[in-house]
C-alpha cells in the first residue's frame, strides 16, 4: 500500500489522535470499576509531603505521614479542635509530679491480629527512647516505663515534667505490633486502614481494617498519591484522578471555591512562618536592629501578596492564635513603622554616609542576605515581599533559595543573616516542645540563633517542672512577650491549611497540627 | 536547485535577524527596558499585557518585558561562555587524541565515553547540585557537560583527514607537529564544529534554563528565563502571560540557533556545495 506523500503526516497524527483517544477511554473504564468494589468505594488523594526510604513511624518525622494515610494511632491525640483526646488510652491519672499511670482501651487490636495490651504498648514506647533514635533527646524526661497490669502502664519521669501526656501525642510514639516483622516496609498499627503496598515516593495502598476499635471505617479501600508540586495536585483532582488534596495552591483557591464540584476547605494551623536572625553576627547582635526589622515588616502586605490573602494570617507572636496557650488575644499585629524602625536602625549604627540611598553600617557597605528554601511554596515569595519591605527602608537585601539541608548546616556554622523557615510550633498541643528548642540556651535552634536569655532558661524550666497550669500559663506568658522584645525569631504569618475534595467527599476535617487527615468517618457519597 | 537554496538562504537570514536583534537587547537592556526588572511594585501585581507593562506584571509586580530584556543577557553569556568554553577544550583534546592515536586516544575517549554516558541535562543537574546554585557554578557544571561532544566529533574529523597526501606532503617538507595541526588539519576541520557550536548554543541556553527552573542556576532576583517561568508556574491559569513570554522567548532563541546551524550546515558542506555549484 502506498500511502500519498501529501496525505502522510495528517494520517499519522489522525492515528496518534485516535490511539490517544481510545487508551484515555481505556483508562476511565479502569477507575469506574475499581471505585464501584466495595461498599464505601475506593478513595485516591495526593498529599504533598510523604514518607520516602521507610515507613517506620519512630524515623524522624515519618509517623506523621503514616498518621496521616491512617495506619497508626498514638495514646492520646488532638481532635480537630485542639483538644486532648485519649485515643488507644482511655485515661490517666497522675499518681506524684513524676509518675503518670496510662489506662488502656480493651479490644484494640492491630492490622496482624494481635491484640493491644501494656507490653505492645511498653514495646513500642521503648523504640523511641532507644539510644540509636534521632528524635530520642526529646523524651530525655522518661525514667521508665513499667506494665501495672494487662491493661495498665506507669511512666515515670526524672523530674517534673508537666507535658508528659501530651507528648505522647506525638506520631513518633505511634503503638506498633510487637509481632509486626518489617516496620520499615510493613506497617502493622491499629488505625482504621491497614496496608497494601507501597512504591517510594509515588504511593501507597490502604485498604479498611475491618477489625478496628471504633466502628468500621467508611471507606473501603485507599490510594494516597505522594505529588510534591501543588499544580499538579490541582490538576489530579481537576481530572477527577483524586478526590482529596492537601495544600491547594493560593491563586486557585477562588476558582475552586466558585466551583460547585469541588469543596474547599481553609483552617489556621499551628503553622508559623518565622525569620531566624544571627544573633552571633554584627549588627544582628543588636536588639535595636533586630526590632528595626520587625518594624519594617508589614505582615498584612506579605499575607496579600505572597498569600493571596489566603494562605495565611499575619502573625502577632510566637504561638498562632488556635494555640490555647498564645497570648494574641492580648496582642495587635506589630504594624510597619518607618520612623521607628529608622530611629532604631541609626542607633544601632546604620546610616547612609555615602548617601548612595543604601544605610552602611560603621561605613561600609551592607547587605542582608535572607536564605530560605523552596519545598513550601509559600516561602520564596514571603522572602521576595520581605526584600522589598527591607529595600524601601534602605536595606540592601537580596534572597538566596537554597536545598534546607544546605541551609541547615550554614545555619550551625552561624554562616547566615537571617533565614525564612516554617515550623508547626505545638505539634503536641505543649509550646514546651518549641520553646525549649527555639528559646532555651541549649535548645538546638537557639544554636542556631545564638539566644540566651537566662530568665527565658529559667521560665521555660520551671513551665516544665510544674503542674500547676495556672503557673505554667504564666511562665509561658512571660516568654512570649520577651520574645516579642528581644527578637531572636521575627514572627511573619500564621499559614493556613487549605485543602480541597471533590463534591463526593464527606466527613472531611482539617487538623491544626497537619497529623491527622484520612480517617475512619471519611466517605464516598 | 536555485530554489532549494534560497529557502535555506531565508532561514538563515530570519535566524540571522532575530539574532542580531537579541544581541542588540542584549548590549542596550539598560536603554531598551522600560522598567527596572528587579523593582516590584506591589500595587501593580499580576496585570496582564498593557502599554505600561507591554508584557504584564508578575507576581511582584515587576514588569515581564523588561525581565525578558535582561534576561537575555543572561541567556545569551551563558550560551557564549559555555559554548566556546567547550569548543576550544574540546577541539584541542579531540584533535590531540585523534592526531596522536595509541594510548593517550584510547585514554581520552574511554573518558569521554563516561561523561556521554549520562544523559546531558542529568549530568549538569547533578553537578549543579553537587557544587551548588549560581551563575558560575551552572556555567562550570554546563561546560563539563558540553565539551565531550566537540571532543569526540574533532576526533573523528582528523582522524579522516590525517592520513590525507597533502599532510603527507606538509610532513615531508619537515613542518612539525604543531604546524600540521594548525595550518592544516584545523581549517578542516572547523565547519562541523561550527555547525554544532550553533546547534549546541540553543541546546545551552534551553539547558540553562531548566537548570534555572529547578532553582540551580541563576538566583533571585536576576531576571532569568527559566527561573521567571518558574516562579509563574502557579499562576498558569489566573495570569498565564507570566508564563507564556518567558516561553516565547527561550523558544525563539532556540529555533533562532537550530535555523542557524541547520543553514550553515547545508552551506559548509561540501558535498551539497559541489552538487549547487554544478
Amino acid at each position: 500500500m502506498k500511502i500519498n506523500k501529501k496525505l502522510k503526516v495528517p494520517f499519522l497524527v489522525l492515528i496518534l489522535i485516535a490511539s490517544t483517544v481510545a487508551g484515555s477511554l481505556c483508562i476511565e473504564q479502569d477507575t469506574q470499576k475499581q471505585s464501584s468494589l466495595g461498599s464505601g468505594g475506593h478513595l485516591n488523594c495526593a498529599l504533598a509531603f510523604g514518607p520516602s526510604d521507610t515507613l517506620d513511624p519512630v524515623s524522624k518525622w515519618v509517623g506523621w505521614y503514616v498518621r496521616e494515610a491512617g495506619l497508626y494511632e498514638t495514646l492520646f491525640s488532638y481532635d480537630e479542635n485542639m483538644v486532648l483526646q485519649p485515643e488507644l488510652a482511655s485515661g490517666y491519672e497522675k499518681i506524684s509530679d513524676t509518675e503518670w499511670k496510662i489506662t488502656l482501651r480493651k479490644g484494640v487490636k492491630f492490622h496482624d491480629g494481635t491484640v493491644m495490651d501494656a507490653d505492645a504498648v511498653i514495646y513500642s514506647l521503648n523504640r523511641v527512647l532507644d539510644s540509636e533514635n534521632a528524635r530520642k533527646s526529646e523524651y530525655d524526661f522518661i525514667e521508665s516505663i513499667t506494665k501495672d497490669s494487662e491493661y495498665s502502664i506507669t511512666i515515670r519521669t526524672k523530674y517534673p515534667y508537666a507535658p508528659t501526656i501530651a507528648s505522647l501525642t506525638d506520631p513518633i510514639m505511634s503503638i506498633v505490633s510487637p509481632k509486626a516483622e518489617d516496620l520499615q516496609n510493613k506497617p502493622v498499627g491499629t488505625g482504621p486502614f491497614k496496608f497494601k503496598s507501597y512504591t517510594r515516593d509515588v504511593s501507597i495502598s490502604l485498604e479498611r481494617f475491618d477489625d478496628y476499635w471504633n466502628g468500621v471505617p467508611k471507606l473501603s479501600s485507599i490510594d494516597v498519591y505522594y505529588v510534591t508540586d501543588g499544580m499538579t495536585r490541582l490538576f489530579k483532582l481537576e481530572s477527577g484522578e483524586v478526590d482529596l488534596i492537601t495544600g491547594v495552591p493560593q491563586s486557585e483557591i477562588a476558582t475552586l471555591q466558585s466551583s460547585e464540584d469541588y469543596e474547599v476547605f481553609t483552617k489556621e494551623t499551628l503553622r508559623s512562618y518565622f525569620l531566624y536572625v544571627n544573633m552571633k553576627k554584627e549588627p544582628f547582635s543588636d536588639r535595636n536592629f533586630r526590632q528595626a526589622l520587625n518594624y519594617a515588616l508589614d505582615r498584612q502586605e506579605i499575607v496579600d501578596i505572597a498569600l493571596e490573602r489566603i494562605g495565611g494570617t499575619p502573625a502577632k507572636g510566637v504561638l498562632p492564635s488556635v494555640s490555647e496557650w498564645s497570648v494574641n488575644d492580648q496582642l495587635e499585629v506589630i504594624q510597619r513603622n518607618e520612623t521607628k524602625a529608622k530611629e532604631l536602625l541609626s542607633q544601632a549604627g546604620l546610616e547612609d554616609t555615602d548617601n548612595d540611598g543604601w544605610l552602611e553600617y560603621n561605613g561600609k557597605d551592607f547587605e542582608i542576605n535572607i536564605v530560605t528554601y523552596t519545598n513550601r511554596p509559600q516561602l520564596k515569595p514571603s522572602a521576595e515581599v520581605i526584600e522589598t519591605q527591607f529595600e524601601s527602608i534602605g536595606l540592601k537585601t537580596r534572597v538566596t533559595t537554597m536545598e534546607s539541608s544546605a541551609i541547615e548546616a550554614d545555619m550551625s556554622n552561624g554562616n547566615y543573616d537571617l533565614a525564612l523557615y516554617a515550623w508547626v510550633v505545638a505539634p503536641t498541643g505543649d509550646p514546651d516542645y518549641f520553646f525549649s528548642k527555639h528559646f532555651h540556651s541549649n535548645g538546638t535552634e537557639a544554636l542556631k540563633t545564638g539566644y540566651s536569655n537566662p530568665q527565658v532558661d529559667k521560665w521555660i524550666t520551671a513551665a516544665r517542672q510544674t503542674t500547676d497550669e495556672d503557673l505554667r500559663r504564666e511562665y509561658y506568658n512571660n516568654v512570649q512577650w520577651q520574645i516579642l522584645e528581644d527578637c531572636p525569631e521575627i514572627f511573619v504569618f500564621y499559614q493556613n491549611a487549605m485543602d480541597a475534595t471533590s463534591s463526593k467527599v464527606g466527613g472531611f476535617k482539617q487538623y491544626p497540627n497537619e497529623i491527622t487527615i484520612i480517617t475512619k468517618d471519611v466517605y464516598l457519597k | 536547485m536555485r530554489l532549494r537554496i534560497k529557502k535555506h538562504s531565508a532561514g538563515i537570514l530570519i535566524s540571522i535577524c532575530i539574532l542580531a536583534l537579541f544581541l542588540f537587547v542584549a548590549i542596550f537592556a539598560d536603554f531598551i527596558a522600560p522598567h527596572d526588572p528587579e523593582k516590584a511594585n506591589l500595587q501593580d501585581r499580576l496585570q496582564g499585557p498593557s502599554t505600561e507593562y507591554p508584557f504584564g506584571t508578575d507576581h511582584l509586580g515587576r514588569c515581564i518585558m523588561s525581565r525578558i530584556i535582561f534576561g537575555v543577557r543572561i541567556s545569551l553569556s551563558v550560551g557564549l561562555l559555555v559554548v566556546s568554553a567547550s569548543l576550544c577544550f574540546g577541539m584541542a583534546v579531540g584533535t590531540i587524541s585523534g592526531y596522536y592515536g595509541g594510548i593517550l586516544d584510547e585514554i581520552i575517549m574511554r573518558i569521554v565515553d563516561t561523561f556521554l554516558a549520562f544523559p546531558g541535562l542529568l549530568l549538569a543537574l547533578g553537578i549543579s547540585g553537587l557544587f551548588g546554585a549560581g551563575f558560575t557554578n551552572m556555567v562550570l557544571a554546563l561546560i563539563i557537560v558540553e565539551w565531550t561532544s566537540y571532543a569526540r566529533l574533532a576526533r573523528g574529523s582528523v582522524i579522516g583527514i590525517k592520513e590525507h597526501d597533502y599532510i603527507t606532503a606538509s610532513r615531508g617538507f619537515g613542518a612539525d607537529d604543531f604546524h600540521i595541526i594548525v595550518c592544516h588539519i584545523l581549517p578542516n576541520i572547523i565547519s562541523p564544529l561550527i555547525v554544532m557550536a550553533t546547534i549546541g548554543m540553543g541546546y545551552v541556553i534551553l539547558a540553562s534554563a531548566g537548570l534555572s527552573f529547578l532553582g540551580f542556576g541563576v538566583q533571585p532576583p536576576t531576571p532569568e528565563w527559566g527561573s521567571m517561568l518558574s516562579d509563574g508556574r502557579i499562576y498558569i491559569r489566573s495570569a498565564p502571560h507570566i508564563m507564556i513570554f518567558p516561553g516565547l522567548a527561550i523558544m525563539t532563541a532556540v529555533i533562532a540557533f537550530n535555523y542557524l546551524g541547520d543553514g550553515l550546515r547545508d552551506m559548509l558542506d561540501p558535498k551539497k556545495r559541489t552538487i549547487s555549484e554544478m
